[in-house]
């Protein structure tokens, strides 16, 4: 019959405990309780407005609905179960009076169907969920019926249906303890991810977990399983996340920690732990919240009345040229000249190359950091450039400056984290001052570029522009430590770059090659190209070709050479014998042979002189095969 | 309503537009240069620089334009395209000396051929890298220097 009829009808299994299958055709017309009606009836049941319908394991087992029933296909395995309504109805039934075993199933039973959105809703207007509050915020319970009832919660939450702001206090606080002190890792892990939401989602709630948690106490949960480790760290994005300014400062001193550090170290980073996507994805967070501190000096102008930056400036230059110490009293006009040494582009007023936003006084951050840090380094390279004469040297003031505008760049400080990303650079949790000490391998790497590049201040855009993918191509491969980072972009050189953008250049223009447009201008020229080869050819042959002369054997005659060529008007073949220099002129050679006579022309091993000989032999040779008659003319020609 | 173009006046076809029954379009292949008069709600009328007497119109969309200098506005103007004189050498050689290498080809002055072919494809890569500008002065200048001196090879 028409599919039409049947499209809405679909071929179904449905089960029950203790019950044999029934087979029965589903009509997506008919109501549910109409179907479940006719199943009850079936197996002798009464009350069939106590039963639902459930999917299967693939479809989470969720309750089957009026607006989600177009899911169910042929082939589908149903259950038949208590309602949603009833089933909510047992386990309070139970959580309120019955035995501590009693207590401990429904619990069980409610974490698993939580998940359920229409069994979460029958169950919240039950008011199950201020049931559930109550007991936690009462404290009593441990081990297995806390954590399911901790994990019932989370469920029931996620659905969204109410408010994080219902909760109290106590609530908090009681969930806070759980956290710090030492539990089973599911009671953790549930305790951790409903604090996490109630910094995120309630209002009043941030304050009270932010005073209850020391950041500390979260040490030791990045040691424990990975669903804790991830759950904590969650916990202090959330945290992170929304703190203020001088809040976020002191976490993150924390976070950076030797301590917090090596614990991220050495049990996520390096146990495999990060390689999940929840847990990536919450490490991208925590190191986008952490770069994002640096924003704000990202994108403040240097003030022409800011001490503090004066200070660092005048320090940039102390380090650099007064290594003696006694150099305070030198002029102006000297100070002048050094900061045109150090690369600054208004070397009479350096505090003006910093009121570019991004990367704004962050440049002169990351400047003083490797002075004060790396002050050898620093002193050698700029004492380097300042000594060359030659137009050469690099700006290092003009180069640190577009240097951390890239870092800013290809690290998207200031960028609020998004949902889906989950690249993260491991190295930035391997330092103190990770983006500092970045800043510090790539400015020595730039002035290595400048160098290889042999650049002129005129260049300065075009070396910015390798550096700038030098250091990309190295994050790229997600370097573990600042070491790693410094080797991978020592192998990445000036050279190296440029062969791999020629390689990319090659294999675009590859590409292009097969691009329509151009396949139409190949096929537009190629009867030209075929008019010239047919014209040199032809010119070839015009000219003749003077060929060794062998006996019917195969055998070659000394001396012996014949000559054969076209005629000037392409129409008859000349030939006849010839002496070893001589080129004869048409007239000259006796013999001729009409174009139009010739059949087929023959090469190779096809030839009948060639026949069983020697492949080396054959390599040249052709016959002229004529119509209507069996005469050949053969040669093998050697040139 | 057509009007005078000011400053679209020199592109390049980046796609081959064929006329199929269109009186007053103006064929053109990928890579023709195109001098453009006027323009109209996504058209262009000019002509190519291959063959100056014949004009037309093409689509807005098939022409890459390319900075230029207009001598003698007006009637009479000069569409000069602004570009970097050796590149534009290059390119001119490479036009001339293709039409002789053929010629080449065709006499059969086989070591002739091979040599100006490898000179062209040099030519042809070099003009490629002053183009993409990644190199830096230093490299231009050389570059620079090394086309030159090619190009007095082939010219003698």
């Amino acid at each position: 019959m028409p599919a039409m009829k049947d499209s809405y009808i679909v071929k179904i299994a449905v089960e029950m405990t203790d019950q044999v299958a029934q087979l029965i055709e589903f009509n997506q017309k008919q109501p549910l309780a109409a179907i479940i009606q006719e199943l009850c009836n079936v197996w002798n049941l009464t009350d069939p407005e106590q039963y639902s319908l459930q999917f299967d394991d693939c479809n989470n087992n969720n309750y089957v609905t009026e607006k989600n029933r177009n899911e169910i296909k042929n082939g589908s395995v149903l259950r038949l179960n208590f309602s949603p309504s009833k089933t909510a109805q047992d386990i309070l039934q139970k959580l309120n009076g019955g035995s501590l075993e009693e207590k401990a199933g429904a619990m069980a039973k409610l974490s698993v169907l939580s998940a359920d959105m229409t069994f979460a809703l029958e169950f919240i207007n039950k008011q199950g969920l201020t049931l559930i509050i109550k007991q936690i915020e009462k404290g009593n319970g441990k081990g297995e019926l806390l954590a399911h009832t901790l994990s019932s919660f989370v469920e029931l939450m996620e659905h969204g249906i109410v408010s994080w702001d219902i909760l109290n206090g106590e609530f908090i606080s009681r969930v806070a303890h759980l956290i710090n002190t030492q539990h089973d890792s599911q009671i953790t892990q549930a305790a951790l991810s409903i604090l996490e939401n109630v910094i995120l989602n309630s209002t009043e709630g941030y304050g009270q977990v932010e005073r209850e948690i020391p950041i500390g106490s979260l040490l030791v949960h990045l040691q424990s399983t990975s669903v804790v480790q991830q759950n904590a760290v969650a916990l202090i994005n959330a945290l992170l996340h929304r703190a203020d300014l001088a809040k976020r400062r002191s976490l993150a001193q924390t976070l950076t920690s030797k301590q917090f550090r090596t614990v991220i170290q050495n049990h996520i980073l390096q146990t495999g732990a990060s390689s999940g996507a929840e847990m990536a994805h919450q490490l991208y967070v925590l190191q986008t919240l952490m770069f994002g501190l640096l924003e704000q000096r990202m994108l403040t102008k240097m003030d022409q009345q800011d001490q503090d930056g004066h200070d660092k400036i005048k320090e940039l230059r102390r380090i650099a040229f007064d290594s003696e110490g006694a150099g305070s009293l030198r002029a102006t006009q000297a100070h002048t000249r050094d900061y045109k040494k150090l690369g600054f582009k208004n070397d009479i007023n350096p505090a003006l190359d910093f009121t570019e936003t991004p990367p704004g006084l962050l440049a002169l951050d990351c400047m003083i950091y490797f002075a004060r840090n790396h002050s050898e380094s620093y002193t050698k390279l700029v004492l380097e450039n300042s000594c060359r004469a030659d137009e050469h040297e690099c700006p290092f003031g003009r180069a640190s400056v577009e240097l951390v505008r890239i870092l800013c760049e290809l690290l998207k400080i200031g960028e609020a984290p998004s949902e889906q990303c989950d690249t993260y650079q491991p190295l930035f949790f391997t330092h103190d001052h990770p983006f500092e000490e970045c800043y510090c391998i790539c400015i020595v790497l730039l002035n290595k570029t400048w160098k290889e590049m042999r650049a002129t201040a005129e260049d300065f855009g075009k070396v910015a522009s390798v550096v700038r993918e030098q250091i990309s191509r190295a994050l790229d491969v997600s370097p573990a430590s600042l070491d790693q980072l410094k080797t991978k972009l020592q192998s990445l050189t000036y050279s190296e770059i440029t062969q791999l953008w020629q390689l990319e250049r090659n294999s675009r223009e590859e590409w292009e090659s097969h691009a329509r447009p151009v396949v139409e201008l190949r096929e537009l020229i190629t009867p030209e190209i075929m008019g010239l080869i047919k014209q040199q050819r032809l010119a070839f042959l015009v000219e003749g070709t003077r060929f060794t002369k062998y006996s019917p054997r195969g055998q070659r005659i000394k001396d012996k050479f014949w000559f054969m060529r076209l005629s000037p008007n392409h129409k008859v073949l000349h030939y006849g014998e010839c002496d070893e220099k001589s080129a004869p002129t048409t007239e000259e050679l006796p013999a001729k042979l009409a174009v139009s006579d010739i059949k087929a022309l023959v090469v190779g091993k096809e030839c009948p002189h060639m026949r069983g000989r020697k492949a080396s032999h054959t390599q040249l040779a052709f016959s002229l095969a004529l119509e209507g008659e069996e005469q050949q003319k053969s040669s093998s020609g050697e040139s | 309503m057509w009007t005078p173009t000011k400053t679209k006046k020199y592109g390049v076809a980046i796609y081959n537009w064929r006329v199929p029954d269109c009186r007053f379009g103006l064929p053109l292949e990928i890579g023709d240069t195109v001098q453009i008069l006027e323009e109209c709600q996504g058209w262009y009328r000019g002509f190519a620089t291959k063959n100056r007497a014949h004009k037309g119109i093409f689509p807005q969309s098939y022409i890459f334009l390319k900075q230029c200098k207009v001598d003698n506005e007006g009637l009479y103007e000069s569409v000069v395209p602004v570009e970097d004189p050796v590149v534009r050498e290059v390119t001119l050689v490479l036009r001339e000396w293709g039409r002789i290498w053929k010629g080449i080809f065709v006499e059969r002055n086989h070591y002739k051929f091979d040599t100006v072919g490898k000179v062209m494809r040099d030519l042809l890569e070099w003009r490629r890298q002053l183009v993409s500008g990644t190199l830096t002065h230093d490299q231009t200048r050389e570059l620079k220097m090394k086309i030159i001196q090619k190009i007095d090879w082939g010219n003698r």
